[in-house]
């Protein structure tokens, strides 16, 4: 039986990306709105995600306002498809 | 939330939950941009088929270049404020205006640069090409949010272009009673829609 990704099997990281799958772009502050998570800890699992490939993350100045945006890429949709394909393994689904 | 493990039970549990949570309504003022359109049109069409009542030159059908403007308003206010969060129906219905928008400018320019080649500048056929423009973009936007009394009455605005085309065809002298006809068109397709959207947005 395969490895669960171990970068996705991590609540915060997982959440982030399933918050991802749906939309084609969020705001940082909506991510933080909906998984409840601190600032920081949200900032380095982000970044731990982006380096893996998994987001894409644009960091610009709307209205003299910095915002991050974050997207799923490709290898991210993979990586996710593939994880819940394994999970559906373990759990005999 | 933390950056813990957990069993794969949860996991699965949590991609459930954090999916519904980006379901999402119609997003507040959805309809604002089409009543921006809508109601330029509208006044626009009143002033076009009133002015030559009271011995205006038709010269004053080139506000409807006008049209245009909401367009230069709306960019800049998306430049100063963006949505939180983008779904793929926002982006594809924001692609489907942005086509709209494109495809009047680059009309206009075909028409204006066709007329420099023959020496008349005819912009007759600028009104139902807009008209046909919009009602597709508005026919797509209502099929894409599902929204079946928009679809209708945009199929029965979509009647107007058409009799202006025919008139056209057939040689007909433009009239200002067709600007009226086009403000009437443009209610059906852009104002009531816009105020349906912002209801519902209100409502959900």
């Amino acid at each position: 039986m395969k490895e669960l990704d171990p970068l996705l099997h991590s609540q915060l990281r997982l959440a982030i990306m399933s918050l991802l799958l749906s939309v084609e772009e969020a705001d940082f502050v909506w991510i933080k709105e909906k998984t409840e998570a601190t600032a920081g800890n949200l900032s380095v699992q982000i970044e731990k995600l982006s380096e893996a490939g998994y987001i894409a993350v644009r960091k610009e100045i709307i209205g003299k306002k910095p915002r991050t945006t974050c997207s799923i890429t490709e290898k991210g949709r993979t990586a996710l498809d593939e994880y819940v394909k394994v999970l559906k393994e373990y759990l005999h689904i | 939330m933390e950056a813990k493990n957990f069993t794969s039970k949860e996991s699965l549990e949590l991609i459930a939950h954090m999916i519904s949570e980006t379901k999402k309504g119609i997003a507040a003022g959805s309809g604002n941009p089409f009543l921006c359109y809508g109601y330029t049109a509208l006044a626009i069409s009143v002033a076009t088929f009133l002015i030559p009542q009271f011995g205006g030159s038709w010269k004053w059908n080139l506000l409807w270049l006008m049209m245009f403007l909401p367009a230069v308003i709306l960019w800049a206010k998306d430049r100063k404020e963006k949505p939180e969060v983008v779904s793929y129906i926002d982006k594809m219905i924001s692609n489907t205006w942005t086509v709209v928008l494109e495809l009047m400018i680059l009309s206009l320019i075909v028409i204006v640069f066709s007329g420099l080649a023959s020496g008349v500048i005819n912009l007759q056929l600028m009104l139902p090409l807009a008209l046909i423009f919009v009602c597709t973009g508005t026919l797509i936007t209502s099929l894409t949010i599902n929204e079946g009394s928009i679809t209708g009455m945009t199929c029965i605005s979509f009647a107007m272009p058409v009799l202006l085309l025919i008139s056209m065809v057939s040689g007909d002298e433009y009239l200002p009673i067709w600007n009226l006809a086009g403000g009437l068109s443009f209610l059906f397709s852009l104002v009531i829609p816009g105020h349906i959207l912002n209801y519902k947005a209100r409502k959900s």
